[in-house]
């Protein structure tokens, strides 16, 4: 049996290998922040980070992973260097009033945190074709705006760094 | 995770604990308790602690709509408490007997739907509000020595004669205790006096929502519930016939396993299919039991349904003459005198909810009462179901409603309470009943499909004196307790809408089609075809009519005049409100500019349960054919003002969920089952599709408020459309507008 870290703790992975880590997280660790929607890696409620990479976790079996370090919106502000509340992501998803009926919102907030990491200025066309978790309640354009604001925080506070 | 309290250790809070529940008499239900208890008729709408913070028990469930933040408004104004520390949780489930026996509601109705949370609650809350403001007032004059009338309530604070002040939070002991004056009755702020209704407020839960906390049924657990997967049978109406669960008992984590009768046909849906219910140790577990089960199901009487068949019955429905809804006038002597007459036929298919929280329920069936923990816009549909199933009292049932992952009227229909609670009591146990995405999309209460056929007589001077609309498609109704066919129309057609009672000759004839699939409720109902199909005809005749569209549907609307309307959002649609918004919009959009090569602007408006909206949509058509809606500009009257930033994002929300709708999404059915039920063939609109940017202009008047939940989609699509064609595209008469039906 293999262990990962969630949130920075470390986890054995115990139970039937096949199951996927969304329900690894929910059920076993009382992790549901991260949610299902679909199920085949759709939809991307159940974004997570693996490593540091945004994956979709209700169609990864635990028992594809060994040591891999595991993040999920519970721990997305406290791993991370500096930020002890909120990621500034979820600041703006915040000050933008992005979230309506907020089931979706931790997927897509775990999608736009590496996104950001990747792509730290991003264009209208990078967000169009890089992010693609869905939301019925139809906050794209809200989430558009945050995703701008919360990149320009994000560069600021590494500008400040340096 | 235990969401809320429950009913009883809320009552008991009330009494022992130190957030003490004020306890106020309700004018607006205002009778006294039948049980000749003192207290008379109380709410338990708001508790107030000792640090001031205030808790607010919202009677409508929350599914993104808003209405937490907006209902806890109208209160803290009246009050005079502060926003910042109020936070808001589902009023726990209250019903009563009345003295001749009615189940009536303890408190308030407990209801989310048709956009009427609002409407509903505007003057009672308020009032409710104001009269708690009461009981501190005398709280602060009593503990103070100091008359009422040296007394106001402001942020959270009683003000004192000579600039002293005290927190509400340290009066509420006191406040609990007092008794208003025999003669009280309620006075709410003048609008002048408003220092919260009127201004923007955000999400109370947005930090919960943004850091994963567990608010919604789908996080909910009970003591000792099993999860519980259903194997349905696909088949409309079909039936089990054999099943074989060894493999399943065999295996890990599988505790019971049960099968559920198929509901009868022909009548009420209580749940949507025969079955067989897995229960397990985990969700995993259930879902590998469910695979393995060895089912063999009779297809029933309908294995030949297909959407397509479907398409090919409208069709020849509208061949025929149907059921006549609505005749002014002389339509036929209208038609032949026309100078010219248009036809344009639209066609719309099923569509799914597609909530993403898939449906769940929490369901515990003992000897003597019934739990039930999940999404649903009316509790108390979910407790009637129980009661069938159970016999047992639906006044004594502990039901609560969490947080919805998304409603859209998915959760107005409560057959994932009446299947859970089946299985509870087969299984003797606890259970936590989880749909798939697969169960989801494939037993939905889905938006009916119809083909509208819309003719115009136009005179020799350019007007329209003759007007049909005639729709085939699948009926709402269908299956509905009570209702009888003939009037299966009312949920589809409304007749009293645009341009009811502006063209002399009408006449709209329904024709309900025959097919068992489940037809329910989806955000906005039938104006959402309606109004596509208006609006984009409208555009149409314009361009026959050589006539600027704006032109024509100001020309159409006339003067400002309030028409009677008989359907819900009524009693009046008033014409002078409708040709308001559009001009907004269009001046907004700069209506009548020269746009770039490939890019062309269109509109429409649509009257939606009381609210008016309006948009311009910018569309850049592309040279594959392909098109993008870059821009939509929009604006929306829905009386009084509560939360700007409510009605904004509802209308922005609104919109992309109306250009999902209409760009790819349609159910399609084969030999009885649908095919597509999962999101790589259900296509749900993504970012990448979306509307870049969306501005929302909003009319504020002192007309009385409607909700805005609803009124942003209808007006979309149309104006979509138009705007394409206006790009130098084609005029698309159908939804989904990116794929054929199928």
């Amino acid at each position: 049996m293999s262990s990962i870290k969630v949130n920075g703790k470390s986890v054995e992975l115990s139970g039937d290998q096949d199951m996927p880590l969304l329900w690894f997280l929910r059920e076993k660790l009382s992790l549901v922040g991260t949610k299902f929607g679909c199920g085949i890696g759709s939809c991307g409620a159940c974004t997570v980070h693996i490593n540091n990479k945004a994956v979709r976790s209700c169609t990864l079996p635990i028992g594809a992973l060994v040591n891999e370090d595991v993040v999920t919106i519970e721990g997305l502000a406290a791993t991370q260097e500096g930020i002890s509340d909120l990621h500034p992501v979820q600041q703006s998803w915040i000050d933008f009033n992005v979230a309506q009926c907020g089931y979706c919102q931790a997927g897509q907030i775990m999608a736009v945190t590496d996104f950001l990491n990747r792509f730290p200025s991003p264009t209208d066309d990078d967000i169009d074709t890089h992010l693609t978790n869905l939301c019925r309640c139809g906050t794209y354009s809200r989430m558009r705006q945050a995703i701008h604001h919360a990149a320009k925080q994000m560069r600021a506070e590494k500008g400040e760094a340096k | 995770m235990n969401m809320s309290i429950n009913r009883r250790q809320f009552l008991s809070y009330s009494f022992y604990s130190g957030a003490l529940l004020i306890a106020c008499p309700l004018p607006a239900i205002g009778k006294p308790s039948a049980t000749g208890d003192s207290s008379g008729a109380l709410t338990p709408l708001v508790s107030i602690s000792q640090d001031n913070h205030i808790t607010f028990y919202s009677p409508s469930p929350e599914m993104g709509q808003g209405i937490d933040t907006s209902l806890s408004m109208l209160f803290v104004e009246e009050l005079g408490g502060d926003m910042s520390k109020v936070s808001v949780e589902p009023l726990p489930y209250f019903l009563k007997r009345d003295s001749e026996g009615k189940i009536t509601w303890q408190v308030v109705p407990q209801f989310s739907g048709g956009s009427t949370s609002i409407s509903r609650n505007w003057t009672l809350v308020r009032e409710v509000g104001a009269t708690t403001k009461q009981l501190f007032i005398q709280a602060a004059a009593r503990a103070f020595k100091t008359p009422e009338t040296s007394l106001s309530v402001e942020s959270g604070y009683v003000n004192l004669p000579e600039g002293r002040k005290v927190s509400l939070g340290y009066l509420t002991d006191l406040a609990a205790k007092q008794t208003l004056p025999e003669a009280f009755k309620p006075t709410v702020k003048a609008r002048d006096d408003w220092k919260i209704i009127g201004k923007s407020h955000f999400t109370q839960e947005s930090k919960k929502i943004v850091t994963g906390q567990p608010l919604y049924g789908m996080d909910m657990e009970y003591p000792n519930a099993k999860i519980c997967l259903i194997a349905r049978c696909p088949f409309l109406d079909g039936e089990l016939k054999s099943l074989d669960d060894s493999d399943a008992l065999a295996m890990d984590g599988v505790i019971k396993i049960v099968t559920l009768p198929r509901p009868d046909l022909d009548k009420f849906y209580t749940y949507l299919a025969a079955g067989v219910a897995v229960i397990a140790e985990n969700f995993w577990s259930a879902k590998k039991a469910r695979d393995s089960l060895k089912i063999v199901w009779d297809k029933g009487p309908n294995s030949n349904e297909s959407t397509k068949n479907l398409h090919q019955q409208c069709d020849d429905l509208l061949t025929q003459k149907g059921q006549v809804v609505r005749e002014d006038g002389n339509y036929q002597e209208a038609i032949d005198n026309a100078a010219k007459v248009i036809t344009k036929t639209y066609k719309l298919p099923l569509v799914s909810h597609a909530q993403l929280e898939p449906q769940n329920c929490i369901a515990h069936v003992t000897e003597d009462n019934c739990t039930i923990i999940a999404p649903m816009q009316g509790p108390g549909g979910g407790s009637r179901h129980a009661e069938r199933i159970t016999g047992f009292d639906r006044v004594k049932m502990d039901v609560r409603y969490p947080r919805l992952g998304g409603g859209f009227g998915r959760r107005l229909t409560n057959d994932h309470v009446a299947e859970a609670v089946t299985v509870s009591k087969l299984a003797g146990m606890p259970i936590k009943l989880i749909w798939t995405r697969e169960d989801d999309l494939s037993h939905d209460f889905y938006r009916p499909m119809g083909h509208h056929q819309v003719t115009a007589g136009i005179d020799k001077d350019g007007k329209v004196t003759a007007w049909s609309h005639r729709l085939a498609g699948t009926p709402k109704y269908y299956r509905r307790d009570g209702v009888e066919v003939k009037d299966y129309f009312g949920a589809d057609m409304y007749v009293d809408d645009f341009p009811a009672g502006r063209v002399k000759n009408i006449r709209n004839e329904y024709f309900p089609a025959k097919f068992s699939a489940p037809q329910g409720s989806w955000r906005a109902p039938a104006h959402t075809a309606n109004a596509f199909v208006i609006h984009s005809f409208v555009d149409e005749l314009a361009m026959e009519m050589n006539k600027d569209p704006l032109a024509l549907r100001l020309e159409m609307l006339g003067e400002p005049e309030a028409l009677e309307y008989g359907q819900h959002g009524g009693p009046v649609f008033h014409t002078g409100r409708m040709a308001n918004v559009l001009k907004m919009a269009a001046k907004r959009a700069g209506w009548g500019r020269k746009t770039s090569e490939g890019t062309g602007l269109g509109i429409a408006g649509h009257f939606t349960f009381g609210g008016y909206c309006a948009c311009v949509a910018e569309v850049k058509l592309n040279a594959d054919g392909s098109f993008r809606v870059n821009k939509v500009f929009a604006a929306i009257d829905v009386g009084t003002v509560v939360n700007p930033e409510g009605i904004k994002s509802q209308v922005e929300g609104g919109m992309n969920d109306g250009l999902s709708a209409a760009l790819g999404q349609q159910i399609i059915i084969q030999n009885s089952q649908v095919v597509n039920n999962n999101f790589d063939s259900y296509n749900m609109m993504r970012m990448g599709d979306s509307i870049k940017q969306i501005e929302v202009e909003i009319v504020d008047s002192n007309e009385d408020p409607a909700g805005a939940g609803e009124m942003g989609i209808p007006p979309l699509a149309p104006a979509v459309a138009n705007a394409l064609v206006a790009a130098g595209g084609p005029r698309i008469r159908h939804h989904p507008m990116t794929a054929p039906l199928a």
